[in-house]
């Protein structure tokens, strides 16, 4: 099994400190001012692994895709493809036959772990965002790319990049938000004229500028008077200015506006849906590829199907397989594709019966997907829901169903995917543990909770 | 509007009595009269309350005839469900059970609370004249019986000590009254507290301290705490601070616990903290957490009261009044404050709120609200990829027949020509569409800037419609429906004005209702009136949080809580985990406790929304009647059983679901033609909690940050912090909406008290040592926030008056707003540096980021040399930042003299002469004289023939009152000291752009410049300039433009232009980051000018030449007002620029 490294940066640990001191002007009394907390090793691209999470809002029914159910006599319907057809397996993994989801899983099957039986604790959405993308449902813990760009790559001056999606940064990391990638050229080199390549401006002017916003900078930090408040953010923003340089290394790589992925739309059900997800993928995939950042979010929205649920999530679920594809292509054509890993992940499930507006309502239960090119722990089912898609507990070393073991919760999950990151020794150290609860083994690959 | 009743006012009145009276002084309230509330019983009688153990009769009956009166409803609401025998709580181990009655539950807190602190009453005496000495010394007249009982009640019950009563009187709104100045203040202050005169040096401190911006609050503060006055208060047996909860019991063995239990940890408990089985009951600001903090007061059971939010303020103080006004002018109007406005300001802490009110007006402040107000409803996100289908062309008969009357395209003649929309039937369709996703922010902003009350965003029977919608709705708001030109053209900018209106023109889905092809009404049975209820029957707020045939509403429901009532549901109880519970089919939202919890409370204010369907379409079911979902009264059509429903003939709500309500009150006995959201909104803002939601739904608009909420993990590691700041918080918010109720709910008093608390204006440590550590508790608190992309837009415009990617004056007939690099719809940037769509990215980031650091750079790069071009072309009374200087104000400038020069040649052998005389005044050192030819268009010709204009200098003389000091001609100035000329550069070679020319003089080639100095005792003289011209008669200007600079090369500092440029750095300083730079940074920042204007000069005349690259072309009506803007023969324009970015790109800019 892979491991990543335990890459505790002493920057990183170093930063919370200085900030406290900061706060009083120790920082600045002792010197300290003209000190970068990050961005100390701008030059060198991140070449190290990348974390991915693809989150599909509003929640979605993962028995229509890697926990596929069928219906049962005397129950209310649960899925009306179960009607004429039985769930596919392709490898180890079911799936609902429907959508894209047999190409899905015949060509990434083999590189995903699917954990069924994921019991959320909630049917709300914001809860189950934050409970499903921070492992925790109280406000305080970072995501888990946020904590990921922390531990991975603090110097990278766009090491958590954000496409989409519910994002905390726990106070380790600045999240950066993109928008269309075609402005990026002005951003990554703002004294050059993104058209003729000229630079805006006489260097020794701008220098001049800079010098002396620099001085500003460190001359206010010496003062006693700041609040706690101006100190927090003139010191975070000396170390963005400090850190920018290195962005220049994404200029070549932004791509001319014809060559932006285009942004789809398609109807279902009555609603119009618009995605910009190739693009979001286009773009973390750009950062990762300058070796600026290590970790991005990404999102699809629409699943929150209340009404004609199998139309619209059909049609999503459909361009999710498509949009996958995508980014694994181009993973490869960037030969990135062996550093990523991805997790693909929801609020929580969709109600084991129609509704009836034939829409399916909020479910605690729900299912992640890691994917990962040739990971060892591939083609692999942990967790379990029953027929009726109720979480079952399973035991906490075989994974195996046991009364008397434990239901996964995303903390579970949470947890051992930290380990498998290698982050859980640099969470502790951040005073970021996850409320008590064990690592299961889903990334060991002799153990599975099918068969 | 029903005005606040006098209970509400009484009961805060003595709420705040429990904070140190400094609200109930500030809603107008006379000392007394706090005290002469009949909310604090002064009757006692009950045989009860004797049994009730160690404290007084008279304390007891007070508690209870207030518990009988404001608490024991809220407890049977709230608490008794868990805390009844035999219930959840007590089963858990609780010990604090209650019963039916007042007089139980009552005596349930005494027993469980146990016995208070004994009083002494022999004190009494001491304290009536410990009292007394402030009516006299304070007011300035004798006692009041009422309002002496109030005083001395408290200091005897303990609830307030010697400082806060002190404190009370000077906050009052009777000694405010008395107009004093700071000095008799100090002086009083100095007398009252210390019973003696002040000392010179001590008062003078206090002074200094008072017109540096520290409040009278300040000052009492720094008395209460002294040991001067602990030793007075003593000799009167008061402690002159609260006391501590040394003495009271330790409760650990009855709970299980090591905690002190009294009121405080009562008050914990509800607001769900300490492991509160039930989770989060109350918020502090609600009314029942304020009724049962005053409760637990009479009990005597908050010892140190009022402590916790004094400590978390110390070691902090106000910025400077001047920064405030600043800062907040910025903020609520996207101006600059003026002088007078400024002096007003740094008077008095009235004069400053005065001041922010005045801010309070115009577009700028109207944006303000409007961009505000969708930071929180999110209703943009309606236009940002959200369905918003409404399809007004099937609801809307006069719109569809004007629409009808309109092409369905643009006509092949206007085809290629786009400078204007045509009106087309499906624009007409967008327009109306648009204008109702703009209703509730319209609505909002016309409250506030009328002075309505602000609870008509809840119960405004009327919306707002703009031209198109007055159409539609048939509102007869007085527009005009002329809406496009002879040609069918419009111009979008002309229906951004939105009026009071009424949708009387909205017809039902009905038999009689018939569309054409394309989905237009062209038969209908009749008119429908829309109710009105503020923001919550406009559609845009429905569709924004629309519903589903199972959602019912509810979503609707949460939002209306959260926004309005300040409750969040969805923290309001501890979700259940019981997957059965989750699972249950069994109408769980009626019949299972683990989602009844919630659903009692949020189903019947989905309730009350029942007129209105899932878009928000009034009564959109077929047959006009009702919202049902056609899937509950007709499940047959979906597969269900015929005959299963619930539903009867004429149901407007569903028969499974709770009655429209609001939280035990059923909306059922409204008035006939009342909706149920009518009832709704009315009940709401009369509502004690609504008050408080509004603070915190500005609280992001005004400092920046989301309102804290109560931290959920005691084991984080900063869990006290978070507690501590929320708590601060929830005082401010309480403190703040007192007033706000007591004005009237009027936002903009709102407003200014926002900006006038502690939270806004507490930006400086005073004692880094007691703020060390306090990270997370301090990190919302004052000035220091990154400015949003939209705020960011407003500083450009108010301080160099224009902003980024900025395209003229006003939007294109295309637009509605202005489209800039940072704000309206299309902004490129916006996203980049955190700004929401209010559909997919609703959460702004406020934290800067090197990619936004960047942006930042890309702006300063292409706005500062624009904002610097066409300031300087403005007039100096119209200019945004240059009013010290002009663009060719250069530090040691003695003279700058624009000659012009007529006259025209027939040939180059000729010369047409001039003679220019300037005074001056030298310094020491020597002198540099610079000749520049600033000739607009001076290659172009009359007849397209070669032309030339060349000026000539044919000789310098200098003359003093005693006569000619000093002559030299053109064959000497190659020699003269510091001789320099402007070259031309092509292909790697150079040349100079002038020459001797023997017989003529030194020729000056196009728009060149040449320079030479010498040295003069420091006198007054004059320097006459024989000059020439020799432009031929075919040139297109009639007269040369000479431009004559003389500058004094040492002792710079001197001259009135450097004092200039200096007093100018300054202001733009002031105005741009709200600080004052030192000497130190002054000089950095004029050799910043200086150098770069000097490199420039070298680089060429011109803006634009060589590395010099500023897009002005859209700055400017035609080419020669550009050419000329762009002149910069001494590179100061470019010495500017170089300051202005480094301004743009400052901490101090990006910041509020």
């Amino acid at each position: 099994m892979t491991k990543l490294s335990n890459n505790l940066d002493a920057r990183v640990l170093g930063r919370r400190t200085l900030l406290r001191a900061a706060v009083t002007g120790v920082a600045a009394s002792a010197g300290l001012s003209s000190m970068r907390l990050w961005g100390a090793d701008i030059d060198s691209a991140y070449g190290g692994r990348l974390l991915v999470t693809l989150q599909l809002d509003g929640g979605v029914d993962v028995t229509q895709l890697c926990d596929p159910k069928v219906n049962i006599p005397g129950e209310r319907k649960i899925n009306h493809w179960a009607d004429t057809a039985e769930p596919g397996q392709i490898g180890n993994i079911s799936y609902a036959p429907i959508a894209a989801n047999e190409q899905l899983f015949r060509r990434f099957g083999a590189d995903t772990l699917v954990i069924n039986g994921v019991d959320t604790q909630t049917n709300s959405h914001e809860t189950g965002r934050l409970f499903n993308w921070t492992g925790s449902n109280a406000e305080g813990q970072p995501s888990l790319s946020a904590l990921f760009a922390a531990s991975q790559s603090p110097d990278q001056p766009l090491a958590y990049s954000v496409y989409g999606g519910l994002s905390r940064t726990g106070g380790l990391i600045s999240l950066n938000r993109f928008d269309d990638l075609a402005d990026m050229a002005l951003l990554a080199q703002p004294s050059v004229d993104p058209n003729t390549k000229q630079p805006l401006r006489e260097a020794s002017d701008v220098e001049r500028s800079h010098a002396l916003v620099q001085a500003d900078i460190d001359r206010l930090l010496m003062q006693p008077q700041l609040s706690v408040r101006q100190r927090l953010s003139m010191m975070r923003y000396k170390e963005s200015r400090a850190s920018r340089d290195g962005l220049q290394r994404l200029a070549a790589l932004i791509p001319a506006r014809d060559q932006i992925v285009p942004d789809v739309d398609f109807e279902a059900g009555g609603q119009r849906f618009w995605s910009n997800l190739k693009r979001q993928m286009q773009g973390a995939l750009m950062v990762f590829k300058s070796g600026l950042g290590s970790a991005a979010d990404l999102s699809l929205g629409g699943f929150d199907s209340h009404n004609e649920h199998d139309t619209i999530n059909a049609a999503l679920l459909t361009h999710l397989g498509d949009a996958l594809n995508y980014f694994w292509d181009e993973a490869e054509n960037l030969g990135m594709a062996d550093r990523i890993v991805l997790v693909v992940g929801s609020d929580f499930g969709r109600t084991n019966h129609y509704n009836d507006g034939n829409g399916k309502d909020h479910w605690n239960v729900g299912s992640y997907m890691v994917m990962e090119r040739g990971a060892a722990w591939g083609d692999r089912v942990a967790g379990l829901s029953d027929e009726l898609h109720f979480a079952q507990p399973i035991n906490p070393l075989t994974l195996k169903a046991d009364r008397g073991g434990v239901i996964p919760t995303p903390a579970h999950v949470h947890q051992s995917l930290r380990d498998y990151l290698g982050l859980t020794g640099f969470a502790q150290d951040q005073s970021l543990d996850l409320d008590s609860v064990e690592s299961l083994p889903f990334f060991d690959p002799f153990v599975s909770s099918s068969s | 509007m029903i005005a606040p009743v006098p209970k509400q006012l009484m009961r805060r009145a003595v709420r705040f009595a429990l904070h140190g009276f400094v609200a109930a002084m500030a809603i107008g309230l006379p000392v007394t009269a706090a005290w002469a509330q009949d909310s604090v019983p002064t009757s006692c009688a009950t045989t009860r309350a004797a049994s009730l153990p160690n404290t007084t009769s008279k304390d007891i009956s007070e508690a209870l005839s207030f518990f009988e009166d404001e608490v024991n409803a809220g407890v049977t609401a709230q608490c008794l469900v868990c805390h009844k025998s035999g219930g959840a709580a007590p089963q858990a181990g609780a010990r604090l059970v209650f019963g039916d009655d007042a007089q139980t539950n009552h005596e349930a807190f005494v027993g469980f609370l146990g016995p208070a602190e004994e009083l002494d009453p022999d004190l009494d005496a001491e304290v009536i004249a410990f009292v007394e000495r402030f009516y006299v010394l304070v007011l300035g007249r004798p006692s009041d019986q009422a309002g002496l009982d109030g005083w001395v009640g408290a200091l005897t019950g303990r609830t307030m000590s010697g400082g806060d009563v002190a404190g009370a009187f000077f906050l009052s709104a009777e000694y405010s009254n008395r107009n004093t100045d700071d000095d008799e203040f100090v002086e009083t202050v100095y007398r009252a507290f210390f019973n003696r005169d002040s000392d010179a040096g001590g008062k003078q401190g206090w002074l200094t301290a008072l017109q540096q911006g520290n409040t009278r609050a300040d000052v009492i503060d720094g008395f209460s705490g002294s040991a001067e006055f602990a030793a007075l208060a003593a000799s009167f047996g008061i402690n002159a601070t609260r006391l501590d909860s040394t003495g009271h019991k330790e409760n650990g063995a009855d709970t299980g616990t090591t905690d002190t239990i009294d009121g405080h940890w009562v008050l914990a408990k509800v607001v769900g903290q300490r492991d509160h089985g039930g989770g989060t009951v109350l918020t502090p600001a609600s009314s029942l957490y304020q009724s049962l903090q005053i409760y637990l007061g009479l009990l005597g059971q908050l010892p140190g009261s009022g402590e916790e939010g004094v400590g978390f303020w110390r070691g902090t103080a106000a910025e400077s009044r001047e920064v405030t006004l600043r800062r907040a002018s910025l903020l609520l109007s996207g101006s600059v404050p003026d002088a007078p406005a400024l002096c007003e300001a740094q008077q008095s802490e009235a004069g400053l709120r005065e001041q922010v009110l005045a801010t309070m007006h115009g577009t700028g402040f109207r944006d303000f609200i409007v961009r505000n107000a969708d930071d929180r409803l999110l209703v943009q996100g309606l236009l940002n990829g959200l369905d918003f289908n409404i399809q007004v062309g099937r609801r809307y008969p006069d719109l569809a027949e004007m629409a009808l009357s309109l092409p369905e395209e643009r006509p092949e003649e206007y085809q290629g020509w786009y400078k204007k929309p045509f009106l087309t039937s499906r624009n007409a369709e967008r327009e109306v569409s648009r204008a109702v996703s703009r209703e509730p922010l319209e609505l909002i902003a016309h409250i506030i800037m009328n002075d309505r009350p602000y609870s008509e965003v809840l119960t405004a029977d009327y919306t707002m419609v703009n031209a198109f919608t007055d159409l539609a709705y048939r509102s007869g708001s007085g527009f005009s429906h002329d809406f496009t030109d002879a040609q069918g053209f419009y111009d979008r900018g002309e229906f951004t004005t939105f009026r009071p209106g009424y949708n009387d023109g909205y017809v039902p889905m009905d038999d009689e209702h018939e569309t054409d092809r394309n989905g237009w009404v062209t038969e209908f049975s009749d008119y429908i009136q829309v109710p009105h209820a503020g923001v919550l029957s406009t559609q845009a707020w429905l569709a924004r949080y629309p519903s589903t045939d199972t959602n019912r509403n509810r979503a609707r429901a949460r939002w209306t809580y959260f926004h309005f009532l300040g409750v969040d549901i969805e923290k309001s109880a501890p979700r259940t985990t019981d997957p059965a519970a989750l699972a249950d089919t069994n109408n769980p939202t009626m019949n299972n406790s683990a989602c009844t919890v919630c659903h009692e409370r949020l189903d019947p204010i989905a309730g009350a929304y029942q007129s209105f369907g899932d878009l928000g379409g009034y009564l959109n079911q077929y047959g006009g009647h009702d919202s049902l979902a056609n899937s509950y009264k007709f499940p047959e059509w979906y597969g269900g059983e015929p005959g299963s429903t619930l539903y009867q003939e004429g149901d407007t709500w569903y028969r499974d679901m709770r009655l429209p309500g609001l939280e035990g009150n059923a909306a059922t006995d409204i008035a006939q033609g009342t909706d149920s959201l009518q009832w709704l909104g009315q009940q709401i803002a009369e509502d004690p909690r609504f008050a408080a939601a509004t603070v915190r739904f500005w609280w992001p608009a005004i400092y920046g940050s989301d309102p804290l909420v109560l931290p959920a993990n005691p084991n984080a590691p900063d869990y006290q912090q978070q507690l501590n700041a929320f708590n601060a918080q929830e005082t401010e918010v309480g403190e703040i909406a007192g007033r706000f109720e007591a004005s009237g709910y009027n936002a903009k008093s709102l407003f200014a008290d926002m900006v006038m608390s502690r939270w806004y204006r507490h930006s400086e440590v005073t004692d880094p040592a007691l703020v060390e550590a306090r990270l997370v508790e301090l990190a919302t608190v004052g000035s220091g926030r990154l400015l949003t992309p939209e705020e960011l837009d407003v500083k450009n415009r108010g301080i160099f008056g224009r902003t980024w990617r900025q395209s003229g004056e006003q939007p294109g007939a295309h637009d509605y707003e202005m489209n800039t690099a940072l704000a309206g719809r299309r902004a490129r940037f916006k996203g980049f540096y955190g700004g929401i769509d209010g559909a997919g990215v609703t959460a702004r980031n406020r934290e800067m980021t090197p990619l936004m650091s960047n942006l930042t750079e890309a702006m300063a790069m292409e706005l500062a040399c624009q904002a610097v071009v066409q300031d300087f072309q403005r007039p100096r009374k119209e200019r945004h930042i240059f009013t010290h200087v002009d663009r060719s104000t250069i530090p040691g400038q003695l003279a700058t003299v624009e000659a012009v020069l007529p006259g025209k040649v027939a040939d180059l052998s000729n010369v047409a002469l001039h003679q220019v005389t300037i005074p001056i005044s030298t310094v020491s050192g020597p002198t540099r004289l610079r000749i520049s030819d600033v000739t607009g268009s001076s290659y172009e010709s009359v007849d397209e023939n070669w032309t030339n204009a060349d000026l000539v200098i044919q000789k310098v003389e200098i003359w003093s009152s005693n006569g000619l000091v000093k002559r030299i001609s053109a064959g000497e100035i190659s020699s003269q000291p510091d001789f320099a000329i402007e070259y031309w550069h092509h292909d790697g070679d150079s040349g100079p752009r002038g020459q001797f020319e023997e017989g003529i003089g030194w020729v000056l080639h196009e728009n060149a410049w040449v320079e030479f100095s010498f040295d003069l005792t420091p006198w007054d003289y004059e320097v006459r300039l024989f000059l020439g011209t020799q432009m031929l008669e075919n040139n297109i200007n009639d007269a040369m433009l000479a431009e004559i600079n003389l500058l004094a090369t040492d002792g710079v500092e001197q001259t009135p232009a450097a004092q200039a440029i200096k007093a100018q750095i300054v202001d733009l300083l002031l105005q741009a980051t709200h600080r004052q730079p030192s000497d130190e940074e002054i000089a950095s920042m004029m050799s910043v000018v200086i150098t770069s204007a000097a490199n420039a000069a070298q680089r060429g005349s011109w803006f634009n030449s060589n590395d010099d690259h500023c897009q002005t072309w859209n700055l400017f009506p035609d080419w020669e007002t550009q050419s000329l803007a762009e002149n910069d023969a001494n590179g100061m324009m470019r010495g500017w620029t170089a300051l202005v970015h480094a301004v743009l790109t400052s901490w101090g800019y990006l910041h509020d």
